[in-house]
């Protein structure tokens, strides 16, 4: 229920910024209704959508799904992994950050650090990098992300 | 009458019987990773196929074309997974049969059912080209607008507890499907100086992110290490039963699909959603929508494979493409020196009785090979989490810059993918959000279209028929589906 | 362990049946001898020792794609390389553009130009100029024609301009978006008809203009020549004059705008070009593969077969014509009020 009202108050949030942003759109010569004609009538609307939602939110208590510290913990580091993935593809390119990527999300979630599980998550990552890498480069000959390493 | 046995000979031939069926197969396995679409397989593969014969290549398309709407449900079954966008609508009910053990039958419904929708959309074609390519020329703005928002009306069955909540995700998308290029006008929009953010937020990687990064979140969040589940696909044929039962919207599902079809612009998706909320209407056990209906598994599923039939008729009979993948397809009839039009009915029938030969084929072929290859892809429910995790990022991260090389889109994905994580915890309903970016630029451009042509006017939407009837249809269905919705929530309110 | 295997069977259909694709397919056999290229030869440009890129501007599968992918194809033969193709899609192509143009200037990077190039430029909304670019070839040339639905009343250009002068702005005209090609065409004949005004219905593509030329959504529209010949042989839509210098071979007995006394000719456009900078001899080697790929009759009955308008300049007739047509594109957009 925190949720919900955290939801429809930045929702309220939006649509004001949609409103104020879409204020200072040009006006075309050739076109009566310009570029803030639509999105100023969905906004109006999803600003009322929001004003419904924190009304029915504040009418009734309904207990919703919890995020305790430990899930926004593991939460942060898989949006970590995915950040830092999406950084490296980009400066690296795809075959090293995809592979170790592939083999530091899996040890996260193994969470017990053994020689077999390093074992596994080693090879899952070399066969998925080297058949996307068979299929898109070499089959297909369509580019994947290219960086300083290859 | 020789055309059409010449055409049954050309498809038998040992070349392109087997490229029919490797299209088939690559299809569904494209289709069932997530990250990798149909589409992405046809646009990949169609410039290898310019040096062939027309019909070999047109044949191998037209097989992705089929698989690729199937192959997503069996992950979206398996893993909750969608493998592609337009076997999203099954994943609730997929994923409650699979915990209750009957995800095989679910599958074998899958395929069952895009069978029959995909050889439906056959007959429609080869029977009513003409007639259906007519209806489609009728629709000029005003009728795209009235059409659209009853596509919208689909968010109401897909919106889970809380109606509030699920318009409240509609118009989140469809605020969202604004940032970008302005449809008419050269504008760009809600970009912040952001480069490859002012040709907008694309669809695919948004997909991706809010249903295969969402999935992985949520799996890295509750994956404990004991828990190594037992999903086992054991019987995957349905019996006549089950088959019976379902059968009904697997006709109305072929409907769905063929008319949406026909209509540039919406695709599989949309199809697959607009049957779910038929299905949720008029199903014979409608408390089981959402929680393991077979029924919910067989509309969708005949909707998305029937999509392809309808949006072969404008393509064919107008050279319009009706969605992404007709696009490719004429694209590649084009390359070929065949030039889709009016006339290609008329003097390259030696082209079109092999096209639709070939496409019989094909869905043929999918009852086959989908059923061949349930078994192996299913598997993927057994690997072990922690790598079925990384698999599912990779390939998330892979397919959200295929689709149109851009590294900005992985960020995208990443985004939405926090996004449907947040949405899905915390139940606010996803699929109206995918609905609503769809229809969302098809809605804008039809409601401008329109406001020109009326010089401003919104009497234009209540003076055309066609646009009447729709919007009348969209009307009459949100208030069935809002009533209905009141009184199941409420089960004994008070005088009734 | 199990697992493992499981996992690899998975992967291995995957392979194996894209495997089998290859074969099916025969992709252009030209595999270079060896990828030796740790060491340049100082003197003569070893070049191409690679496989290039080349970055298009449109989505794969779409009339350009094809286009650039089959002229490309036959260059690639010539250069004893291959391109790998890049669509980077979005904003017009400015997107992909901007790619092209802050890549290196080594030949390894080359970008399918066409005309939209001028109206990103123009409308001022991206850094990247032409100019950024060093010209290759242009190798197709698409007219724009004016077109009306089979039983429209107007049977000439004449009475269309007529009509859309005595009552401006209410006859429909079917265009893409405000500001691009054809609204660009169709301000040029407003102005040379001086007077004439259209209500401008803006399309995404030119399908949807023909869908609404067929379904009479529209009283006329502006297309491409290009996929428009079993329309106009079915009756459904008639041609009116073609905004070109000289008459179609589409379509012979149509007169020009110019021959009705309208001095308008507006064609679209398709090349090549390099960032800027890129080395004189490796710029010699691509333009006379290209060239010698544009000769090739096999390229000349691949790409009449596929539509294509045919139309060779060379690297600096190709710049002549840039630098021509570019102030009028700018003029127009003027004129239609999009720029100051």
């Amino acid at each position: 229920m925190k949720a919900d009202l955290f939801a429809g108050i930045s929702g309220l949030f939006l649509s004001i910024v949609v409103w104020l942003i879409s204020a200072s759109f040009p006006v075309f010569a050739v076109s009566k209704a310009g570029p803030a004609y639509y999105p100023r009538a969905i906004a109006l609307i999803f600003g009322l959508a929001c004003l419904g939602l924190i009304f029915q939110t504040l009418k009734k208590k309904e207990a919703g799904n919890p995020m305790t510290g430990y899930l926004w913990l593991r939460l942060a580091v898989i949006v970590g992994i995915l950040i830092a993935y999406y950084f490296c593809i980009r400066s690296l390119g795809y075959f090293f950050s995809t592979f170790f990527a592939g083999i530091a999300l899996a040890m996260y979630v193994f969470q017990k650090f053994t020689v077999r599980n390093l074992l596994l998550s080693t090879a899952n990552a070399v066969i998925i990098c080297v058949s996307i890498y068979f299929i898109f480069t070499i089959l297909l000959k369509a580019p994947l992300p290219r960086g300083l390493l290859f | 009458m020789e055309l059409v046995f010449n055409a049954i000979i050309t498809i038998f031939q040992p070349i392109n019987f087997s490229l029919t069926l490797l299209g088939v197969l690559i299809g569904t396995l494209f289709g069932a990773i997530p990250g990798l679409t149909a589409t992405l397989a046809i646009a990949l593969l169609s410039p290898l196929t310019f040096n062939m014969d027309p019909i070999s290549s047109m044949l191998l398309l037209l097989g992705i074309y089929a698989g690729g709407m199937y192959g997503g449900s069996i992950t979206a079954i398996t893993i909750r997974a969608p493998g592609a966008p337009a076997n999203a609508a099954v994943v609730d009910d997929g994923y409650a049969l699979t915990l209750q053990g009957k995800g095989g039958v679910a599958i074998g419904i899958s395929n069952v059912a895009g069978v029959v929708g995909g050889l439906f959309s056959c007959i429609a074609m080869i029977f009513l080209s003409p007639l259906l390519a007519k209806f489609a020329l009728m629709f000029g703005p005003a009728e795209y607008f009235s059409v659209t928002l009853f596509g919208l009306t689909a968010v109401f069955a897909v919106s889970g507890k809380s109606f509030i909540k699920g318009v409240f995700s509609a118009l989140l998308g469809l605020l969202l499907a604004t940032v970008g290029y302005d449809p008419i006008l050269p504008f760009s929009r809600f970009n912040f100086g952001i480069a490859p953010l002012s040709r907008g937020l694309s669809f695919l990687p948004a997909v991706i992110g809010m249903f295969a990064f969402a999935e992985v979140i949520r799996l890295v969040l509750e994956y404990k290490e004991e828990e190594q589940q037992m999903v086992k696909v054991d019987r995957v044929v349905p019996n006549l039963q089950e088959f019976k039962e379902s059968f009904r919207f697997m006709i109305r599902g072929g409907i769905i699909g063929v008319l949406i079809g026909i209509l540039p612009g919406a695709g599989g998706t949309i199809a697959s959603y607009v049957s779910y909320g038929d299905v949720r209407r008029n199903a014979r056990h409608p408390e089981l929508v959402g929680k393991g209906s077979l029924e919910a598994i067989a509309g969708p599923e005949s909707a998305n494979n029937a999509v392809s039939g309808g949006a072969m008729i404008p393509m064919l009979t107008l050279g319009i493409p009706g969605d992404s993948v007709t696009a490719v397809l004429l694209g590649a009839m084009m390359i070929q020196g065949i030039q889709p039009g009016p006339l290609l009915f008329k003097q390259h029938l030696d082209v079109v009785y092999p096209i639709f030969a070939g496409m019989i084929l094909s869905n043929v072929s999918l009852l086959f090979i989908g059923m061949l290859v349930v078994k192996p892809i299913s598997r993927i429910a057994l690997i072990k989490k922690p790598l079925l995790i990384s698999f599912l990022m990779i390939f998330g991260v892979i397919g959200s810059f295929a689709s149109s090389n851009s590294i900005f889109d992985v960020l995208v994905a990443i985004c939405f993918g926090v996004l449907g994580f947040f949405m899905d915890r915390f139940d606010f309903p996803i699929a109206p959000t995918v609905l609503a970016m769809i229809l969302g630029p098809l809605l804008e451009n039809s409601l401008r279209q329109a406001m020109i042509t009326s010089n401003g006017s919104p009497l234009i939407f209540f003076t055309k028929p066609i646009s009447v009837v729709f919007l009348a249809i969209a009307l009459i269905t949100s208030l069935s589906m809002i009533y209905r919705e009141r009184k199941q929530a409420k089960p004994l309110p008070s005088g009734f | 362990m199990k697992n493992l295997k499981k996992a690899l069977v998975i992967i291995l259909i995957f392979s194996l049946s894209l495997g089998l694709v290859a074969c099916g397919s025969q992709p252009a056999q030209n595999n270079p001898p060896a990828q030796s290229g740790q060491s340049t030869a100082p003197a003569a440009p070893a070049y191409p020792t690679k496989p290039m890129e080349m970055i298009i501007v449109w989505s794969a599968g779409g009339g350009s794609d094809l286009a650039a992918r089959l002229m490309g194809d036959y260059a690639a033969k010539e250069l004893g390389q291959s391109f790998v193709y890049q669509n980077v899609t979005g904003a017009n192509g400015a997107i992909g553009w901007d790619q092209a143009a802050n890549s290196p200037a080594d030949g390894y990077t080359v970008a399918n130009l066409t005309f939209d190039v001028l109206t990103n430029q123009a409308m001022g909304q991206t850094p990247i100029k032409y100019e950024d670019f060093d010209l290759i070839m242009q190798f197709t040339t698409q007219p724009v024609g004016v077109f009306v639905p089979g039983d429209s009343p107007y049977q000439t250009l004449d009475e269309l301009l007529a009509a859309a002068k005595e009552k401006p702005e209410t006859l429909q005209m079917g265009t893409t978006p405000l500001g691009g090609f054809f609204h660009q065409a169709s301000g040029l004949l407003e102005a040379a008809a001086d007077g004439a005004k259209f209500k401008y219905l803006p399309f995404k593509g030119s399908a949807e203009i023909i869908a609404a030329l067929s379904g009479k959504h529209v009283d006329a529209g502006i297309q491409t020549l290009t996929g428009m010949e079993q329309h106009v042989e079915n009756g459904s839509i008639r041609v009116l004059a073609i905004l070109a210098n000289e008459r179609s071979k589409m379509f012979p007995d149509t007169p020009t705008a110019k021959e009705l006394g309208y001095d308008v000719a507006w064609e679209s456009w398709r090349g090549f070009g390099v960032p800027k900078g890129t080395p004189e001899e490796v710029k010699t080697i691509l333009e006379d593969a290209f060239k010698k790929a544009y000769d090739n009759p096999e390229f000349q009955q691949k790409a009449t077969e596929a539509g294509l308008d045919l139309y060779y300049r060379g690297s600096a007739d190709f710049k002549t014509m840039l630098d021509e047509q570019y102030p009028n594109v700018e003029s127009v957009l003027r004129q239609l009020e999009f720029i100051k």
